[in-house]
């Protein structure tokens, strides 16, 4: 069975706040979160974020960015709504005002996918569109009806709660990919993911004073996430090229997620990539918008006309969870 | 993999040797056996894939995701003792 990357589209809004305005504004929050930390490393936390900009919800809500990317997904694979077999929403913080209803339902009915399967998991963070790809594949396996899937994520965190330093300044986006057998696409070659449990509760969603928060261990991420973040992600790209029978060397276009650019300094790194390797994003402008980023970057890549027929696409990222995921595409 | 000494497969030699030749911040420092390597700032995150993959080749073992953390590999001591354990398992 062969599953192709149809499309993909992202929404971000058009209001947008400066990253040094957030930090002002959230400085207590930034300051609480921090102050479990050396005085070393909180210094180093707020170095080379890499992030002027964010967008920022106002008058759309992530739903209206997860609909207005899912419809322009559908119609660059020229798909009619009522082919559709499968939505999945990823969202991690899909917004205040929306975590009781799923957007894959919620898109289902917008979209006149009346019979489509319906799915909806949190918590992959940057990395649940590898774990939505891997479930979209595992189901179109088991399942000769599903033959075209759409993946969603749209994110938002609550108010009050957009530093998750000492990793990022998430901004807000919608996305989507479709999946889908027919020939026209990348091929998707490979997909590896993997959760440590015990690290749920390093960036988590909590409640402060009866309201919705966002609760970032900082030491637990430099002392327990930091020491194998690389490490493991560093694993499953080994793990997922050599599943294809290729080599680092095979892949054309990196294709990593806007935490921050030490981050993504970090991990050019770790792959011994030179400074041209990891192309240039719009992280400064969008800030970190979690698994939108990934489609974020595809996106840009395919716009600026980078991707060629049979050229290789590595698509890896890390997040909530604690998750990693790589997914291999041939385009 | 390592030498023998006293029935026993040495282990915090070759890591030391290993870490003082690789990593920055070890090079002119005396890592002592309970040297924290990794809470201490000698190690980085990136530093963590080379050291892994070098105890996993010298001493021939394979770590599972969950058996790597900075607490167990964040000082000879510990690592002598993980690797140990998994020496062990494999008899």
């Amino acid at each position: 069975m062969k599953v192709r990357i149809a499309s993909a589209a992202y929404a971000v809004p058009r209001e947008s706040e400066n990253v040094e305005a957030v930090l002002s504004r959230e400085r207590d929050r930034v300051e609480a979160a921090l102050a479990s930390l050396s005085a070393r490393s909180r210094h180093k936390a707020t170095l080379g974020l890499g992030l002027e900009r964010v967008r920022v919800c106002g008058s759309r809500q992530p739903f209206d960015l997860v609909l207005e990317a899912a419809s322009a997904a559908l119609q660059e694979a020229s798909l009619a709504q009522g082919d559709l077999d499968l939505i999945i929403d990823f969202s991690t913080f899909p917004g205040e005002n929306s975590h009781q209803v799923s957007f894959a339902h919620k898109l289902s009915a917008e979209l006149n996918a009346e019979t489509s399967l319906n799915l909806s998991f949190k918590a992959g963070g940057c990395a649940g569109l590898h774990i939505a790809v891997k479930t979209a594949m595992a189901l179109m396996a088991n399942d000769g009806k599903i033959r075209n899937a759409l993946l969603v994520t749209g994110d938002t965190p609550p108010q009050g709660n957009r530093t998750l330093l000492p990793v990022t300044v998430q901004g807000d986006a919608g996305s989507a990919m479709v999946l889908r057998q027919q020939p026209g696409g990348p091929e998707i070659l490979a997909v590896q993911v993997m959760t440590l449990g015990h690290l749920y509760d390093a960036i988590c969603l909590t409640r402060e004073n009866g309201r919705l928060a966002i609760a970032v261990d900082a030491l637990r991420i430099e002392n327990a996430v930091m020491p194998i973040y690389y490490l493991n992600l560093y694993r499953l790209i080994q793990d997922a090229l050599a599943s294809a029978s290729l080599t680092l060397d095979d892949v054309d276009h990196f294709i990593y997620s806007n935490i921050s650019q030490r981050d993504r300094d970090g991990f050019g790194r770790m792959l011994g990539l030179s400074e041209n390797d990891l192309p240039k994003t719009p992280m400064a402008e969008y800030g970190h918008t979690f698994a939108s980023d990934l489609i974020i970057n595809y996106q840009t890549l395919r716009q600026q006309g980078s991707i060629h027929p049979g050229q290789l696409l590595l698509f890896a990222s890390a997040g909530i969870g604690f998750t990693w995921g790589v997914t291999l595409a041939r385009a | 993999m390592g030498t023998a000494k006293e029935g026993l497969v040495e282990i915090k030699s070759p890591v030391r040797r290993y870490i003082q030749e690789n990593c920055f911040f070890a090079a002119s420092t005396q890592i002592g056996d309970a040297t924290p390597l990794i809470t201490g700032g000698f190690i980085d995150s990136i530093g963590m894939i080379g050291l892994v993959a070098f105890i996993e080749e010298h001493f021939k073992i394979e770590f599972l995701p969950t058996e790597i953390n900075a607490q167990g590999l964040d000082s000879l001591d510990r690592i002598e003792a993980l690797v140990r354990h998994k020496i062990g398992s494999r008899a």
